[in-house]
């Protein structure tokens, strides 16, 4: 079956295993010195720490006990901010993203320092959004407040399932009560975009389960939700060794569980955007996808039109119009780079015109599920007429893509399949070893 | 070609009492200057390494150097950090017993030892002057020993902003630290994540701020005393 083949969920092309050591420091200190002054910027900071680790977490993360290892890196962050401001002319962001683990895990007083921090290095005074990530059930009146007061206008809440048997499985208790109380201390603080995350294909996770989740998340009425399927990849996450393979749904079970989640939320009123996300009619996600002005990258979809991504922190990608820069996975590997005043680049890959190319048929048709290839080719300068063995090979997929001339459009059946389709466009796939998670 | 920096020349352009250096107008810097050469040092180069046979002299012009031993174990331990207008390479015997590295691009003066010898000999006045900065040394390198001896990082911390200070803090109290947090950590014998989250948690005591690249705010010096004590 289709949905059984492993695909890549495209938020970069080329994708993250094809990353090469061979984009060093070195590297990165040369593209940011490229940089124009008047480059619009977008921030992502990555705070490597939980109080817990969730039995799913996919992320790049660890649990810690004590204040310690958190306060270390908050002073190696700033200085991360010092190093990359001043190898850089470019100064303008228009967009900061904290992820993690659990950013809030710094507590209001490292945040805010760090939010200072970064306006030494940076021109932070354009800032349109600022989103952080955080876990409900330590959001306090004290971090909410805290978060205003650093400029946080979005927040990113895991909600994941609320049943509490699947809670259970996944290790992570969170009562419907909680979440509540966290969305109602962040609003009245002032922060009234919300992000809601949701998942499906967890142990012990049923579809009524993942019904009632999502209706009970609409409920809470925030602006925007992302659906994400639960990725068993046990080889490359130990920690999810503590969930049994047998407690969770087959591939039909989860196509089934993500078409009814996408049943109760359309019900509710939010409009579906791209392959995993929903927003309420008047957000700014809805309005850009209907004006093909939507965007992916790592984060997912996006509105994001900067120049340049920067990212901080243990495992931050980068993406810079030269290419991508990751920097060192481990805190403890980022802490000795950034420690002796150098980069912690640790892999990256430079985009050759043809990635560009590719990368962008492969975003359009995951945020528009359509593609001009004509356009396409236009907008790279590129010789007419190409890409005629993808379109050959587009004809395996009949009923879930049209083909008009050099136009690709997937079809409402086709939709959940839209990476298998993006996939025929990716170069690296067939000669690339890395694994995937299953393509639904 | 042999010609002293300018820079070193000029009056004006001196620095204020250098830590390890000869002191401003000293017969030391004027009789020796044009004895010198100036070289450049990128980052992280080696100016000279343990072992080596001790045949020059130096003095940081411009920029900062650390100078090192590398343990048995692996673990670096910085001796000391020299600053410009710092004489270094000092050796009572004839080989160096640290390496020395350039923090960032740097500009070093160089002179032969043979050649301070010859100058030394006929005038007592450079003899004396280098006899000071031998002890002046010595001082340093026992107010080092008894910073290591504190058990507490946030001392050891305090004594090292405090010292720099001394050396390159301006009226307002900005100090300028041209070192990584690495190297801070090795000359305080401490491991980096205790240096930064010790950085952290004076900053929200309110005792530093940190300014742009390197610079770093004494807002609460008394507090820093205290705990150098």
């Amino acid at each position: 079956m289709l949905a059984e083949r492993s695909v890549p969920r495209y938020t970069s092309y080329p994708t993250a295993p094809h990353f090469s050591p061979s984009i060093d420091a070195a590297a990165y200190g040369r593209w940011l010195a490229e940089l124009p002054a008047d480059a619009s910027l977008s921030i992502y900071l990555h705070v490597p720490y939980c109080v817990a680790l969730c039995n799913y977490c996919g992320c790049q993360t660890k649990a810690v006990r004590s204040r310690e290892p958190v306060e270390a890196y908050a002073d190696l962050l700033s200085e991360e901010f010092r190093l990359v401001g001043a190898a850089t002319g470019a100064r303008t962001v228009h967009r900061i993203h904290w992820g993690g683990g659990t950013p809030s895990i710094l507590g209001p007083r490292a945040l805010l320092f760090l939010a200072d921090e970064l306006s030494r290095s940076f021109d932070l005074t354009g800032v349109r959004e600022h989103a952080i990530e955080l876990d409900p059930r330590y959001v306090t009146s004290e971090l909410a407040d805290a978060l205003v007061r650093m400029g946080v206008n979005r927040a990113s809440l895991g909600i994941q399932d609320l049943s509490p048997h699947v809670q259970e499985a996944i290790g992570r208790i969170q009562p419907f009560d909680v979440v509540a109380d966290a969305v109602a201390q962040l609003r009245k603080a002032g922060i009234t975009r919300l992000n809601f995350d949701l998942m499906y294909g967890l142990p012990r996770q049923s579809v009524g389960d993942a019904i009632r989740s999502a209706t009970l998340a609409a409920s809470l009425e925030p602006a925007r939700l992302a659906v994400f399927g639960y990725a068993h990849v046990p080889w490359l996450k130990p920690h999810q060794r503590l969930i049994a393979s047998d407690s969770l749904p087959g591939a039909a079970e989860r196509l089934t569980q993500f078409e009814q989640i996408r049943r109760a939320l359309t019900g509710a009123g939010y409009r579906p955007v791209g392959l995993d996300h929903f927003a309420l009619v008047d957000d700014e996600l809805t309005a850009a996808a209907a004006a093909t002005r939507l965007r992916r990258n790592f984060q997912g979809y996006t509105t994001d039109q900067s120049d340049a991504l920067l990212g901080f922190g243990a495992s931050a990608i980068g993406l810079l119009p030269q290419g991508y820069v990751q920097n060192a996975h481990d805190a403890a590997g980022y802490g000795r780079k950034i420690g002796m005043g150098q980069f912690a680049t640790s892999r990256g890959l430079r985009l050759s015109h043809e990635d560009r190319v590719r990368g962008r048929i492969i975003e359009r048709l995951m945020c528009d599920f359509a593609v001009d290839l004509d356009a396409i080719e236009d907008e790279f300068d590129q010789e007419p007429g190409g890409f005629a063995a993808e379109i050959g090979a587009l004809a395996g997929f009949a009923g879930f893509v049209e083909i008009n001339g050099r136009r690709v459009t997937i079809t409402p059946q086709g939709r959940p399949f839209a990476r298998l389709v993006a996939a025929e466009f990716d170069a690296y796939l067939p000669k690339g070893r890395a694994r995937h998670s299953c393509a639904v | 070609m042999l010609h002293a920096d300018p820079v070193l020349l000029r009056r004006e352009a001196e620095p204020t009492q250098s830590f390890y250096g000869p002191a401003p107008g000293s017969g030391l810097r004027f009789s020796l200057v044009p004895m010198g050469a100036c070289i450049p040092f990128a980052r992280n180069a080696e100016i000279y390494a343990e072992d080596e046979p001790a045949e020059y002299l130096y003095m940081v012009a411009k920029g900062a150097v650390r100078s090192y031993k590398l343990l048995s174990d692996g673990r670096r331990q910085i001796e000391a950090f020299y600053l410009p207008g710092d004489l270094f390479g000092i050796e009572a015997g004839d080989k160096h017993r640290f390496s020395a590295e350039a923090i960032s691009g740097s500009t070093v003066w160089v002179v032969k030892r043979s050649v301070v010898d010859r100058v030394a000999q006929r005038d007592s006045a450079v003899a004396r002057e280098l006899w000071m900065l031998a002890a002046q040394h010595l001082e340093r390198a026992q107010d080092h020993l008894l910073l290591l001896a504190r058990h507490k990082a946030h001392e050891r911390i305090a004594a090292f902003l405090l010292e720099m200070a001394k050396r390159s803090g301006d009226a307002e109290g900005e100090v300028e630290l041209p070192m990584a947090r690495q190297d801070i950590a090795d000359y305080l014998g401490l491991t980096i994540e205790t240096v930064s989250r010790t950085f952290t948690e004076m900053v929200h005591a309110a005792t530093i701020s940190l300014r742009s690249t390197r610079r770093v705010l004494l807002r609460d010096r008394a507090a820093l005393a205290r705990l150098n004590a």
